[in-house]
């Protein structure tokens, strides 16, 4: 139990609106979570990830039940305590003015310097530290308003190390990212989980990462109780797919991936190996076909660049695209 | 009634001379063929248009080749709504109070006279005082029917309420006795109200008199051997508003014989001069006057305690000139004083010439206690 | 892999010795020119003290130039720093020190004393021996007072500080309104009198009240200086200030409480002065281009007092015989400025946090 860095009791989260309305968004939420593990907090929009987060953080009040930081109620902590032992990081973008990446770093040093932010030689190595470990120790000269997004995350993780935290929790850190920078990041933060030893928890939207990364998920559905377990446990069992499906959208066990729902479709016979297989597969599914064991022959090469579709030869995957289209009609 | 007969006698010896105007420069008056007309020019600061007032006699025709936006007044008047207390020190000197009808801030009277005939009702507050909310209320000046309102105007379209009263109706006249620099001057618009009730004559009768009385004030008071320096006004905030040579205050203390500090400060007003450059040059004068609304030499360290350096101020020698002043709070240097500057500038040269006035006593001016 | 070096100070010495140059040099013109022509040895011989100095000359350096140049530099000080503070915690470039109405209160205050005056007879206050001046300086930290009251009651309920802000804006609008009124029943020369008031001027604090000015200013910029940590957490929004440990209720406090004492006694003091608040923060993060306040604040105190300084050496016009008002001098100065600012917006942007 006392290995616990973050652990909550019949947790209520919501808003109180007035002393009267009270809006219960989850109730009875116990999750836990031990240092060195990387949760990912998943759930459809509106289901209240957003909400679990700042009650865990302690920005918003629990409606009842309780939240224990390092086998301490969260309540009773001072905040400058609290800032201790935990740090957060959100998704929007920060303008902080005029402000080296140094600066920014260093302001995680607030809940332990004096009262006019000196900082000390182990203040700075501490740091210096945190910026390398956010990868972001070559951007420690540069300016906070020149950096990409991605570059400004890394320097707002290297902020949230530098608090030297137990538990560092993330609310959306990859939303307005690209695509290699949200690998980049989730990389990231499993790394630091391992090699520092803290907790980390992120709610996030890209499922694919978080379950490839993650040690834990927290699923939390559109409708009933919040589930936990490993993203294997989770995806077999059907809780994900459960959790997410919509009309159009299924989750695809085998493959782990959402797929756009199969109408019946004509079938094609795919003769190829390796990534060109998966990628001519993928195209015949966007040219509304399927891969089966009878139908026209279509064989590609592993550049996935000459074609050869029953008689028929050609190059390049547009004139292939466009000769599967004849063949649906 | 004998008064009126003697008047009567005077109108027909004097009345030639009436209208010339030995001082005043704000206004003139022509005698035309069957009428007079009046002309004021100058009715407020940078006012550009004169006022030209034709004074029918009750009865006659309209005149003809009248200029344009001539206001025609059938005189004798018989009664008049007074929106100003500076012209009831005139109105009392030529015995016209019973005349007035109604005016405007009322409580600010001073005369005893005319206070005792507002208790008894028979004039009525109108409105239309000093400060900027307050407007004439129509519907009581309506009630009174008064053949003519005598007003002021600040030349602000926003402010000034004359041209809403022409526009009703009434006969507005423009009085601007506070626009003429000199006392005697001020004091001989006594004759422009006087040409509205036909006491001409004894408007020149009463301004002769009071002429006389004042150059022989001033007279006496040149005999001094000393000339005192003296300034005026009080400093606020680090900025002092030092009231201009050519005006009505300097006009007075230059007759009194004494020496103005300030007498090349040009234009109708004040100047915003900064302390030190007050303090630079009146540091040592002899005397000290009009200090505001300070009514004791605490009350001036009050209001800045740098006013103590003045040698003055040590001396004493600080006067304001708010010692008549009537049960309403209305200071009668402005209401009497208008009338009757001989009794101002004897004030002053008793001040500042006590050798050669001995036991006068001051009717406006007061030294400022401690 | 070689570690990053913590962030060079090298700008930092220079620019500060600048504008102490500046503000002494500005403080030197302050004591030797005015509206009365002074020979420099003359104004040296006066501030040592030593014999033979006319003496009249030396009362005006000692008792009107000295005082007048030592309001300036806490007024432009006070007032810079409390619109440091606004901009910081409201993240709106424009706040000034009165964003949360504490000048409308104290106008109110005055406007209450000298046109209602006739309301409460004049003479009540003379016989209580209050001295004109005084009751004036007091009617405006009143007002100043109440409003703060007001808006601290407010803030303790309202989370946002958005609505703290507009609901600062409505009390000065309201409080302007009942001026208004005021002026409309006020006659002729009570009106011109509270006009004067809001000229503002620098010259009207005697030694007398100095204490009370430079005690009252002290207490705001040290309690500023305290907040400055937190004022740094600031920029990077209340959500993350709270996350690393910034106790929101307690710092809003301190920067309503420091901002509304400092802005509150300089316009009881000096009447209300525009332009220097909002101005010389933006000035200050220009010249030092950063954001941190342990540098700002300094360097605002310092920037605001030359600021003042130089307006009220031009607002003197030595030489001429006349003055201008204050309000009129920090606005001509002021007004360029800020649009400069505006018109270089992506700089002052990047230097502002939003």
């Amino acid at each position: 139990m006392s290995q616990l860095t973050l652990r909550t009791e019949h947790l209520d989260i919501g808003h109180v609106r007035s002393r009267k309305e009270r809006r219960v968004v989850r109730a009875d939420i116990n999750v836990s979570a031990r240092p060195g593990e990387f949760v990912c907090l998943l759930g459809p929009n509106g289901a209240g990830k957003s909400t679990l987060i700042k009650t865990l953080a302690g920005a918003l009040p629990p409606l009842s039940g309780k939240v224990f930081v390092n086998g301490v109620e969260l309540g009773s902590i001072p905040p400058l305590e609290l800032a201790k032992r935990l740090s957060v990081t959100l998704t929007s973008r920060v303008a902080p003015g005029a402000m080296t990446v140094y600066a920014l770093a260093a302001l995680g040093r607030f809940p332990h310097t004096n009262w006019i932010g000196r900082l000390g030689p182990e203040d700075h190595r501490i740091v210096q530290e945190a910026l390398e470990l956010a990868g972001a120790a070559e951007l420690a000269a540069r300016d906070v308003n020149e950096l990409s997004d991605g570059e400004r995350q890394k320097a707002m993780i290297a902020r949230a190390l530098a608090q030297a935290p137990d538990v560092m929790i993330l609310d959306e850190p990859t939303s307005f990212l690209d695509m290699p920078r949200k690998v980049e990041l989730t990389r990231l933060l499993l790394r630091l989980a391992r090699d520092t030893n803290k907790t980390v928890v992120c709610s996030t939207h890209d499922l694919d990462l978080a379950l490839r990364a993650a040690d834990t998920i927290w699923l939390l559905p559109a409708e009933g109780p919040l589930l936990t377990g490993a993203p294997e446990t989770l995806a077999f069992d059907g809780s994900i797919g459960r959790a997410f499906n919509t009309p159009e959208v299924d989750f695809d066990q085998s493959c782990g991936e959402f797929q756009i729902h199969k109408s019946p479709r004509n079938g094609v016979r795919l003769m190829a190996s390796g990534p060109a297989k998966f990628w001519a597969g993928r195209l015949l599914e966007r040219a509304g076909l399927s891969v089966s064991e009878s139908g026209p022959s279509l064989e590609v090469d592993d550049a996935l660049r000459f074609w050869t579709l029953d008689a028929r030869r050609g190059e390049g995957v547009e004139a292939l695209h466009a000769a599967l289209s004849k063949l649906r009609s | 009634m004998r008064i009126a007969i003697l008047a009567l006698l005077l109108l027909a010896g004097v009345a030639g001379r009436a209208t010339d105007l030995r001082r005043a420069k704000c206004f003139t008056v022509e005698q035309k063929d069957g009428y007079k007309l009046v002309k004021v020019a100058n009715a407020w600061q940078g006012c550009g248009d004169t006022f030209d007032y034709a004074l029918v006699p009750r009865g006659a025709k309209t005149p003809e080749g009248l200029p344009p936006k001539t206001m025609v007044v059938e005189v004798p008047v018989r009664n008049v709504a007074l929106l100003s207390t500076t012209d009831v020190g005139f109105m009392e000197a030529l015995g016209l109070l019973d005349k007035i009808a109604g005016g405007s801030n009322l409580e600010l009277v001073n005369s005893a006279a005319l206070r005792g005939r507002i208790a008894r009702k028979r004039v009525v507050e109108v409105g239309g005082g000093s400060s900027a909310g307050d407007t004439v209320n129509l519907e009581k000046l309506y009630a009174l029917r008064p053949e003519l309102v005598m007003t002021y105007a600040y030349g602000s379209p926003s402010l000034d309420s004359y041209p809403k009263l022409t526009e009703a109706g009434f006969k507005v006249v423009l009085s601007a006795s506070y626009m003429e620099p000199t006392p005697l001057g001020r004091a001989e618009w006594i004759k422009f109200v006087a040409l509205f009730f036909g006491r001409e004559a004894e408007a020149e009768a009463v301004f002769s008199k009071i002429e006389r009385d004042y150059l022989a004030v001033k007279a006496k008071a040149a005999e001094a051997e000393k000339r005192p320096s003296v300034f005026c006004n009080i400093a606020f905030k680090g900025a002092w508003y030092m009231s201009s040579g050519g005006g009505f205050l300097a006009t007075l203390l230059a007759d009194a014989n004494a020496d103005y500090l300030w007498t090349d400060v040009k234009g109708d007003g004040s100047a915003a001069l900064s302390f030190e450059s007050v303090f630079a040059k009146a540091a040592n004068a002899d005397f000290w006057v009009n200090v505001g609304s300070c009514k004791s030499r605490r009350e001036l360290l009050g209001q800045d305690n740098r006013h103590s350096l003045f040698k003055a101020f040590r001396d004493g020698q600080v006067y304001n000139n708010d010692a008549k002043t009537g049960p309403g709070g209305g200071n009668d240097f402005f209401e009497l004083g208008v009338a009757r500057p001989d009794l101002l500038l004897g004030d002053l040269a008793a001040v500042f010439h006590p050798e050669l006035f001995p036991g006068h006593p001051t009717i406006f001016y007061r030294k400022l206690p401690e | 892999m070689s570690l990053p070096a913590a962030p060079k100070k090298r700008r930092l010495p220079f620019g500060f010795l600048a504008l102490g140059l500046g503000c002494l040099l500005a403080f030197a013109l302050e004591l030797s020119l005015g509206s009365v022509r002074i020979p420099l040895a003359e104004v040296v011989k006066a501030l040592a003290g030593v014999d033979g100095a006319d003496p009249c000359w030396e009362q005006i350096v000692r008792l009107f130039r000295l005082p007048r140049a030592l309001t300036a530099i806490l007024a432009g000080a006070a007032l810079g720093v409390s619109g440091l503070e606004a901009q910081t915690f409201f993240r709106n470039p424009l706040a000034d020190p009165f964003v949360l109405g504490i000048s409308s209160g104290a106008s109110l205050g005055v406007a209450v004393v000298m046109m209602a005056a006739g309301f409460l007879g004049a003479t009540t206050l003379g016989a209580l021996g209050i001295g004109g001046n005084l009751s004036v300086v007091a009617a405006a930290a009143v007002g100043a007072t109440a409003v703060f009251s007001v808006v601290m009651l407010v803030a303790k309920r309202v989370r946002d500080n958005m609505t703290l802000l507009i609901l600062g804006l409505l009390f000065g609008y309201a409080a302007g309104a009942v001026v208004g009124i005021l002026t409309q029943f006020a006659d002729k020369d009570q009106t011109r009198g509270f006009i004067l008031w809001t000229f503002g001027s620098f010259g009207g604090v005697t030694w007398s009240q100095m204490p009370y000015l430079a005690t009252a200013c002290a207490a705001g910029l040290l309690c500023a200086l305290a907040l400055c940590k937190s004022l740094n957490a600031m920029l990077l929004g209340q959500d993350y200030a709270r996350s690393m440990g910034m106790s929101v209720k307690r710092v809003r406090f301190g920067v309503v409480a420091s901002s509304s004492l400092l802005a509150g006694t300089v316009t009881a003091y000096c009447g209300p002065i525009a332009f220097v608040g909002i101005a010389v923060p933006h000035l200050a993060r220009l010249l030092f281009k950063t954001s941190d306040h342990r540098t700002l604040i300094p360097a605002t105190a310092l920037s605001g007092a030359l600021v003042a300084m130089l307006a009220d050496l031009v607002a003197q016009m030595p030489g001429l015989g006349v003055t201008l008002p204050l309000n009129a001098v920090t606005c001509l100065l002021g007004a360029p400025l800020v649009i400069a600012l505006i018109l270089k917006r992506q700089r002052m942007m990047e230097t502002f946090a939003s």
